[in-house]
């Protein structure tokens, strides 16, 4: 561990600590400190950007209603994935009433009608419009991919790829054991080759 | 190693990174086959692209909007209102659909089903086959002497398992069957765990793209009897009063529809 990531878990401890006690200032600033990681965990889950701050907002509240009982038996990122995670299940079930998940790149990029700014992370267009240009396609057709696969595998894909979880992390988390873990990543990975034109 | 087994593993052997031990089978197999060293490189840059997936910044007004929300009472979330809406809408259809099935399958009784067969497999469990023809499987047969209120409601197995799940387990063995079910199958997603400060409570929705399915269930013997009466899809769960109370459903599905249904019974020295 390095002695960023220390002081961090210190900090993030002396934070959940004084929110057990009902420091209000404290949960304010736990907060500021992960509501940019939870957005985009729910982001890249869901692909739902207009409702991923809402569902950010049922997050916290459920780890300021809960966090009493949280132990530290788990690392306090683990511990709030988790309840990232199962929003994010109730929010796409309630969504699969409604309608499916659809992502647009000119949208996200636009900011659409979203309160939320997006950061693209595609290279820079002036350095070659072609180039960029076929970037974004690919891009785009991953995006649509991961959004088609089932919500099993998608999970794995954005625990792993994006947010770089351990086998041993996403086992806690999911609640499925490594083995389980590995073979939903490579059955993942393969509807994904399979899916988009490289 | 053949080029499926190699394409299976490949993001593993990329995630392994310097410490590649374990995977010498799957190095000579890229070093000879230039399609699976092809499949390599497609996946390095599926990893490429995943990395520089568009990402959201919060709104400075997120953190005040939430601390607002703290004391105050419970709003009607706008997603909970339509969701509600959509419920509603959804259980006047359903009831409406379920009337309607209910009026073209119900019968008055003739007379017990008849049990599955029982094969014997040499050396291995008793496997119970549902007949192909059995009605009751992913649409049950309606039973007007039944009891409880599985008398006049079709079920799915899936929708069984959760209903045994939500009504009829205690806290313990109902995180110990659904742990069984999340970590076999993939008909049932959610988190099996006691999860910390979440009340222990477990979450479960039904997988709706699963392709295959395999269950694993312990049920006591009241449970089976109250379910497996409801059912002569499970009637040859009645049998398995008698062989024990361990039961194994095995089916497989391109979508939720069931095309095959086998119940294994193990008894209690199989186990072993």
């Amino acid at each position: 561990m390095s002695r960023d990531t220390a002081q961090q878990d210190t900090e993030s401890s002396d934070l959940v600590k004084r929110c057990k006690e009902g420091d209000r200032a404290a949960f304010e600033r736990l907060i500021r400190r992960y509501e940019r990681y939870v957005l985009n965990v729910i982001f890249h889950i869901t692909g739902g950007i207009d409702e991923a701050e809402d569902v950010a907002q049922e997050v916290f509240l459920r780890v300021y209603r809960s966090i009493k009982r949280f132990r530290g038996e788990s690392s306090f990122e683990s511990w709030i994935y988790k309840i990232t995670l199962n929003c994010c299940r109730t929010f796409s079930r309630r969504r699969g009433l409604i309608r499916s998940r659809e992502i647009d790149l000119n949208y996200l990029e636009q900011g659409g009608e979203s309160r939320l700014e997006i950061l693209s992370n595609l290279p820079d267009i002036k350095e070659d419009p072609e180039t960029h240009y076929r970037h974004r396609k690919i891009l785009e057709e991953l995006m649509r991919a991961l959004g088609i696969i089932p919500p099993i595998y998608r999970e794995v894909i954005v625990m792993r790829e994006m947010n770089e979880l351990s086998y041993e992390e996403m086992s806690r988390i999911i609640g499925i054991n490594i083995g389980t873990v590995k073979s939903r990543l490579n059955r993942a990975r393969e509807m994904l080759r399979k899916m988009v034109e490289l | 190693m053949d080029c499926k087994r190699a394409r299976l593993i490949l993001g593993e052997y990329l995630d392994a990174g310097e410490n590649r031990s374990g995977f010498e089978n799957l190095a000579a197999h890229l070093a000879a086959c230039a399609a699976c060293a092809n499949e390599l490189n497609r996946e390095r840059r599926i990893r490429l692209y995943l990395s520089r997936f568009p990402t959201v910044e919060p709104k400075e007004s997120l953190a005040p909007r939430i601390l607002a929300r703290l004391d105050a009472p419970r709003p009607f979330p706008k997603l909970a209102y339509w969701s509600a809406m959509a419920g509603v809408v959804a259980f006047i259809l359903i009831a409406a659909a379920a009337g309607a099935t209910f009026v073209k399958w119900f019968r008055p009784p003739e007379s017990e089903p008849a049990l599955p067969a029982i094969i014997q497999q040499e050396g291995g469990p008793e496997i119970v086959k549902a007949a192909p023809d059995d009605k009751t499987i992913g649409s049950p047969q309606v039973h007007s002497d039944l009891p409880g209120r599985y008398a006049k409601v079709p079920m799915r197995v899936e929708e069984f398992l959760v209903d045994l799940l939500q009504t009829s387990q205690k806290v313990p063995a109902k995180a110990k069957l659904l742990q069984a079910i999340v970590e076999q199958t993939d008909l049932l997603e959610g988190s099996y765990e006691s999860f910390e400060g979440e009340g222990g409570e477990p979450t479960v929705y039904l997988n709706r793209k699963q392709m295959r399915v395999q269950i694993e269930l312990v049920i006591t013997q009241q449970d089976f009897l109250d379910f497996a009466r409801a059912y002569n899809l499970i009637g040859a769960l009645m049998a398995a009063e008698k062989a024990g109370q361990r039961v194994k459903l095995y089916e497989t599905s391109p979508t939720m529809e069931l095309v095959r249904a086998e119940i294994r019974f193990k008894t209690a020295d199989s186990r072993q």
